[in-house]
């Protein structure tokens, strides 16, 4: 059989970097093969991709050695229009690759490419948005859209044009588990019923281990694995050496289709309603101006040394809850207290020492060029001394290992984004707040990042600081929080305990964090 | 209204916007206000909501500034219709001269009611033709695909700019940055702090976005590209068109004769 991707000898360099960034890379795979390819960050994954799709070489300047074969045309000398036609990579920040200004225009635009007439473009765009679940979401604006539902679009869009080849870079970081879990199953269903071919880059161990016939796992540039997913888990040692997340069930039972994480449950203590409440909320309600309903009559007490993870599907409202604790958001109805005293009674100034805001995207929080500006930038806007502002530096930049990075970077632009995320922790605590609040602090993360930036808000919150997660992520809740808070269509679900929320199946369906 | 093709829409505004300074008479524009006040009705923009309130009241305010501004600084030739008085701040030095002539209020009443129907128009252009209506009629009159794409970015990017600000300007707040109680350099000094961000989040975004064209095979070239949303001009566009270039060569004719339409009008039927 005839491979339809061949990688002869293959090396690549981008023209600013230093060393090759994939490394004589030799690699076959076959037509309708689900393919899953694995690897620390850094290890070349992406640039893989934008091999097959032509990107590399043909749009981007660097070093190259060997020759990549795609469906019988060598990527250094065919068109990139057509090797964009029938090959498809979607890509990890579904923001980015939404080019026009409605969903049906979207989807549209690589039909058009392809010179379809108006009723077969009219029949793509309603199968592929039934395909991916968003029926009836033709004239909605990417504003309208929650990440995950873009991350759908992007999906849709290329499934339409009927790649031959699919390329899915980290193609469900926004999405909920079951949302996760859905875009995968959909993916199977098409490559057996299109004979399409499926590479999918992604962290999640489950994942890949559950659809991929075959893996594929670099490390520096380099194919350190290429085989059966059955096989695949035997090499614990590379596994763990590489950092790959191997979960529990898998690596002692083989592969299971089972997905829980109830075996990892976190020890921590559960702190319960003996003391005053931190942050109490009381019938609080919200609706944003297009009159989307995002949080009804929500009432709830976080006490003092708690570790929280807001849970729940891509818009139940986690994120604008917590935009109300820190008076980001305005009540339209109900009260917000914190540590007594309504929070709009609170300055800025005031609230940023009680409350640190760590994003998502490290990047919308980094304002200034060198690491030590970055972190002297919240002291000096509250017009600390300069000796204090000294020791405060100091303390910080030890504690989360920076100043190594410190040395060696002129520039925070240059950083990774692991350090970026590690760097916007570090302006936000070295104002000392009494909570500390990450939204999704493991997307797009590999395993190992996730777990150390972890393990800094699990010390954290061994010192007694309040710690509130928004998180997607099953592993992180099982083994870090203490408490979980669900929400649902903008309402309170329910307040409890870790453990016992992982026995309880009804509140994990809520939650969308099993797939049963 | 709706239905008209979306570059009758932009003509129509570029047409009357042209109009209203050509035509050199006040009751002419006072016609030209009504026609504009019933194009508002027509494209239901909601002038009194709640949403238009502010933007309407610094309007009114910004035209009555004008008006008066206009009356006790020009001196225009005419029959004294309201008083002339010299105003001496100095000793012997004369300051200021006050005359209002009856020319005078022609002109700034002329002058607020450009300023009314340019701002109706702006009004109905950003708010009664939408960018999808943009992007559809530029596709539709066959325009380069390249120019309709750099425009559709345009608008996406404004959205993603607006999205992003909000974003890092709420990061700031977090750090202890104050937007609202601070002194004016300051509040500069944190503005150019959010945009130095911006535009390097905009740069990265630029680059994903061009990559992720790329990436779908879409050529800025292509004779097979086909246009899903299509709209034909319709018998009632070609009637707008027809109209408002005959309408244009009149305020031409008008304005170089310095008649008036209305009083044309009033004469022929009286």
């Amino acid at each position: 059989m005839k491979p339809i991707i061949e990688f002869k000898d293959f090396s690549w360099k981008y023209k600013a970097s230093k060393d090759l960034v994939l490394n004589s890379i030799n690699l076959k795979i076959y037509q309708n093969e689900f393919i899953g390819i694995m690897g620390p960050t850094g290890a070349g994954k992406s640039t893989l991709c934008c091999c097959i799709n032509g990107l590399i070489p043909l749009k981007t300047r660097g070093w190259i050695k060997g020759n990549v074969e795609v469906l019988g045309k060598n990527t250094r000398t065919a068109k990139m229009t057509e090797l964009g036609q029938r090959i498809g990579l979607v890509f990890q920040d579904p923001e980015t690759q939404f080019i026009m200004i409605t969903v049906e225009d979207e989807i549209a635009l690589g039909l058009e490419t392809l010179g379809l007439d108006r009723a077969e473009i009219k029949n793509r765009i309603e199968w592929a948005l039934k395909l991916v679940g968003l029926e009836g979401f033709e004239q909605k604006a990417p504003e309208e859209l929650s990440g995950g539902q873009k991350q759908r679009v992007a999906i849709a869009s290329i499934m339409a044009m009927r790649p031959e080849i699919l390329i899915l870079d980290e193609p469900t970081s926004d999405l909920d588990p079951i949302g996760k879990y859905e875009i995968v199953e959909i993916l199977e269903k098409i490559r057996k019923e299109f004979d399409l071919t499926i590479i999918l880059v992604s962290h999640r161990t489950e994942k890949i281990v559950q659809f991929c016939n075959r893996v594929i796992l670099l490390d520096n540039g380099e194919i350190k694995f290429n085989g059966e997913t059955s096989e695949f888990l035997k090499h614990e040692e590379l596994l763990n050496k590489l950092g790959i997340y191997i979960p529990i069930h898998l690596s002692q039972n083989g592969i299971s289709q089972n997905l829980k994480f109830s075996e990892q449950i976190s020890t921590g203590k559960y702190v319960t309603a003996e003391q005053d409440p931190i942050i109490e909320i009381s019938d609080l309600s919200f609706a944003y101006p297009n009159n989307t309903q995002a949080l009804k009559d929500i009432s709830l007490k976080i006490f003092n040394g708690e570790f929280i993870a807001i849970i729940g599907k891509n818009g139940s409202g986690k994120t604008t809850l917590i935009k109300h604790f820190n008076g980001l958001l305005r009540p339209q109805q109900g009260e917000i207290f914190i540590n007594d005293n309504p929070v709009l009674q609170y300055s800025i100034t005031q609230m940023a020492q009680i409350i640190g805001f760590c994003y998502q995207n490290p990047d919308h929080q980094l304002f200034k060029n060198t690491i030590r500006e970055e972190i002297e930038f919240g002291l000096k806007n509250l017009k600390f001394p300069d000796d204090e502002i000294k020791n405060r530096y100091n303390e910080i930049i030890d504690l989360l290992d920076l100043r190594k990075f410190e040395e060696i970077y002129e520039s925070t632009f240059y950083l990774s984004k692991g350090i970026r995320q590690r760097l916007a922790l570090a302006s936000v605590l070295v104002l000392k707040p009494e909570i500390l609040i990450v939204d999704e602090p493991t997307t797009g993360q590999d395993y190992r990042m996730i777990q150390e930036f972890m393990k800094i808000l699990q010390d954290l919150h061994e010192q007694k600081h309040t710690i509130i997660i928004i998180t997607h992520d099953p592993r992180v809740i099982a083994q870090y929080s203490k408490t979980v808070i669900i929400l649902d269509d903008g309402n309170l679900i329910q307040k409890l305990p870790t453990s016992e929320f992982l026995k309880n199946e009804e509140l994990q369906k809520i939650a969308a964090y099993t797939l049963q | 209204m709706r239905k008209l093709h979306p570059i009758s829409k932009i003509l129509m505004v570029f047409l009357l916007s042209i109009i209203a300074l050509i035509l050199p008479n006040m009751f002419d524009l006072l016609v030209l206000l009504v026609f504009d006040i019933i194009l508002i009705i027509l494209a239901k923009i909601p002038l009194f909501s709640k949403g238009f309130r502010k933007l309407i009241i610094f309007f009114l305010l910004a035209n009555i500034t004008i008006f008066i501004s206009w009356c006790l600084f020009s001196v225009e030739e005419g029959e004294i219709i309201f008083f002339e008085k010299y105003i001496v701040l100095a000793e012997d030095k004369l300051i200021w001269h006050i005359l209002i002539t009856d020319q005078t209020v022609f002109i700034a009443f002329s002058i607020t009611l450009r300023s009314i129907i340019m701002f109706f128009l702006m009004l109905f252009f950003f708010i009664g033709i939408s960018d999808r209506d943009l992007i559809h009629g530029l596709r539709s009159i066959k325009i380069p695909f390249t120019i309709c794409l750099i425009v559709n970015l345009t608008f996406r990017g404004l959205s993603m700019f607006q999205q992003e600000y909000s974003t890092v300007k709420e990061a700031m707040m977090t750090r202890g940055v104050e937007f609202e109680h601070v002194s004016i350099p300051q509040k500069i000094r944190n503005f150019i702090s959010i945009f130095i961000v911006l535009i390097v989040l905009m740069f990265k975004k630029t680059e994903d976005m061009s990559a992720s064209i790329e990436a779908r095979g879409i050529p800025l070239r292509s004779k097979n590209r086909t246009i899903y949303h299509y709209f034909p001009f319709k018998k009632k566009d070609y009637m707008i068109f027809i109209g408002l270039f005959m309408l244009l060569i009149f305020s031409i004719y008008l304005r170089y004769t310095n008649g008036s339409f209305v009083l044309l009008f009033l004469r022929i039927f009286t």
